[in-house]
């Protein structure tokens, strides 16, 4: 008995020793300009990237913003809002961001996509070019860049309210999130691609005195409907307008197909009113023929996603839409297929 | 006249000791109710989840873009695959519930037992509270720290071994997370319940010619099964409710057929309730409800079979032993008896 507590003892002082060991370690962390890891930046035979192995699959979670964006963009969209993964697929989901840049900086053979704005922030991981383009503010900005979408508005009609003081307070948030540099900030700050510079921009105030002098709107209440992947910019934007005017903005999003509908509505007692929705999309004809000119619309920010893998791999630099989808259908499972799918 | 001022003396004590007593029994019903009302906490958080659990099942909920779902309780039972849109299937995620939670006791019970033997029995007087004060320690870290840990380092360490991983977001990650948080609860246990072992038995033993360890082992540990059971029991209960850090080691893999794989990124029913909370809405929140019903079941109906093994494995019973209830019943009748016979008394008296 005593010789087996001791054997028990050394192994489970063996096996912390190790671990010890292994989780220490001079190695430096692998950077996308030194994939290997390396002091001196040698290649070390033991990294180079095994293509035979399978294509470890991350997303992030359900409710994810990013995560409809990217498989929106990539036509996979049956799984932008659930894990309808087909059946053998293994993916395993992600809390935020930070999470997934993580998981997939740990995972020599992953495959995973972030926001644009988090990528530089974890030095493991690279970001592919899409379609022969890198993504940057600049590729998002011009539109060369494929994986983004714009963040549009459509306001009510002003003839269709009976309260003016109503009225004026939907035109000034509309003024306030795509004119000044209070609301500019406010969308910058919730991870929005801006279109326009905040440098440039006026602030609220000066735009108020000139726009709308003498405006009071403090306790009004505007609706807002519409996309529900707005919701965390809106909620910036709620904020800033409300300690900037005293006016309140609520939010009741239940699709971006709500949106039209919503500001078209003929009252407050509908079952989806709006007095400005917001589109995580263009507005289609269907929609558009229901608007008249009086319903100003436009983009107030976009959005990108950009595929990631571990910076150890240097098998890929650039993908497809379809060999994104192919990969998360499990239509392509190792890393070589994936190259010859890209070739 | 002396006779009458004895009696007088004697009232007046009477008096003292039934004005004491009646203080006593009313305190007492004091601290019942308020006893009572804290149990019945457990009722009506019990009545919230059933209520908003149900709904699902029942309700009407409008997903985007028009389209009006409910939960399909027949999919909620053998679906392999765990969705919010009302086609969630909850089997595979009580099913790694269940493997997790197995795991995670294989690894902390004989770890807490052994650790707690060596405590009471083998260690030095000096170090006994050093060690002790240790093991409490951990019983007081935050599940989310457990998580970073389980991330940071128990991550790396399974994804060591030569099989492709997920990079260590495991089954089995998670059940060493688990097995972490559950030994300092076991072995706290564990040490109390060897530490009430009858040293004559201890001493008979050794006399006998028995080695510390034969005894040890045969005597101390069979002695004390009954109360190293009860932290097991404990540490069950702990590793079945443990979100957080279980979410953030495990993988969150939603698809199910590839659970009994301790390898594979997986989900039980914690971290199928923990993920995407923040901005689930509709039904998609409200599914979250239904997975606490089956959670709340499962541990209600393991930690009643664990206690019915663990009454079975007591040896002593009294022969007269009475039933919880009725000793209640009992402590009911007779104390606000008392009371009510106090005031009837001394409402007569003043009446004459």
């Amino acid at each position: 008995m005593k010789k087996i507590l001791l054997l028990c003892s050394l192994a489970l002082t063996g096996i912390l020793g190790a671990t010890v060991v292994s989780c220490g370690g001079d190695t430096p962390d692998p950077t996308p300009e030194n994939p290997g890891g390396d002091e001196n930046n040698n290649n070390n035979n033991d990294d180079t990237f095994d293509t035979s192995k399978s294509i470890s699959l991350y997303s992030r979670e359900t409710t994810s913003g990013t995560r409809e964006c990217f498989f929106e963009g990539i036509g996979y969209g049956d799984v932008k809002k659930d894990d309808k993964w087909n059946k053998g697929v293994t993916v395993s989901s992600q809390s935020s961001n930070g999470a997934i840049m993580t998981a997939v900086g740990n995972d020599e053979y992953a495959l995973g996509y972030c926001s644009l704005d988090s990528l530089d922030t974890v030095s493991t991981i690279k970001g592919l070019k899409f379609n022969g383009v890198a993504a940057s503010s600049e590729t998002v900005v011009d539109g060369t860049y494929g994986l983004q979408r714009s963040f549009n508005y459509v306001v009510r009609d002003s003839a269709l309210y009976t309260d003016d003081k109503k009225a004026t307070a939907k035109e000034a948030f509309r003024v306030f999130m795509t004119e000044s540099s209070e609301g500019l900030q406010a969308i910058a700050a919730e991870g929005g691609i801006l279109t326009k510079n905040v440098i440039e921009a006026k602030k609220w105030s000066d735009i108020a005195k000139e726009k709308f002098p003498n405006l009071d709107i403090n306790g009004v209440e505007l609706k807002t409907c519409g996309s529900t992947s707005v919701q965390n910019v809106l909620n910036g934007l709620s904020a800033a307008f409300k300690e900037a005017t005293g006016c309140s903005v609520t939010s009741n999003q239940t699709g971006s197909g709500d949106a039209v509908k919503g500001v078209t509505a003929s009252g407050e007692s509908a079952d989806i009113y709006g007095d400005i929705g917001f589109l995580s999309r263009e507005i289609n004809a269907e929609e558009k023929a229901q608007l008249n000119d009086k319903n100003t619309n436009g983009a107030i920010c976009k959005d990108a996603v950009v595929p990631i893998v571990n910076v150890k791999n240097t098998a890929v630099e650039n993908v497809t839409a379809d060999i994104l989808a192919k990969a998360y259908k499990g239509e392509v499972k190792t890393w070589a297929a994936f190259v010859e799918a890209i070739k | 006249m002396l006779e009458e001022n004895r009696q007088d003396n004697i009232a007046q004590e009477d008096k003292k000791f039934k004005r004491k007593e009646l203080t006593d029994r009313i305190v007492k019903l004091i601290f019942l109710f308020i006893a009572v009302v804290c149990a019945s906490f457990v009722i009506f958080i019990v009545i919230f989840i059933l209520e908003k659990g149900i709904e699902p099942f029942v309700k009407n909920y409008s997903l985007v873009e028009g389209e009006v779902v409910q939960q399909n309780i027949g999919l909620f039972f053998t679906n392999t695959r765990w969705l919010y849109d009302g086609s969630g299937g909850m089997g595979f995620l009580l099913l790694t519930t269940l493997y997790t939670t197995i795991l995670s006791l294989i690894i902390s019970i004989p770890i807490s037992v052994f650790t707690a033997l060596f405590i009471v029995r083998m260690a030095p007087k000096r170090s006994k509270p050093v060690i002790k004060t240790c093991v409490e320690l951990l019983s007081s870290i935050p599940s989310v720290i457990y998580g970073i840990f389980g991330m940071g380092v128990i991550c790396p360490i399974v994804q060591s071994v030569p099989v492709q991983t997920f990079a260590g977001n495991s089954i089995l990650s998670a059940s060493l997370v688990l097995a972490l948080m559950s030994i300092p609860t076991i072995t706290m246990v564990s040490i109390n319940a060897i530490e009430a072992v009858d040293k004559s038995m201890i001493n008979a033993s050794i006399a006998l010619g028995a080695s510390n360890a034969q005894t040890n082992i045969k005597i101390v540990l069979f002695s004390a099964k009954s109360g190293i059971f009860a932290g097991i029991i404990l540490g069950v209960g702990r590793a079945l409710g443990e979100a957080t850090a279980v979410q953030m080691v495990i993988g969150n893999n939603s698809n199910g057929l590839g659970f009994y794989n301790p390898l594979n990124p997986g989900m039980t029913l914690t971290s199928a309730m923990l993920s995407g909370i923040g901005e689930a809405s509709g039904i998609g929140y409200d599914v979250r409800f239904s997975l606490g019903i089956v959670l709340i079941l499962v541990i209600l109906m393991i930690t009643s079979i664990l206690n019915i093994i663990k009454n079975k494995m007591d040896v002593i019973k009294t022969k007269n032993s009475t039933s919880v209830f009725k000793k209640i019943g009992k402590f009911f009748s007779t104390d606000i008896a008392f009371v009510r016979t106090y005031f009837n008394d001394k409402f007569k008296k003043n009446s004459k």
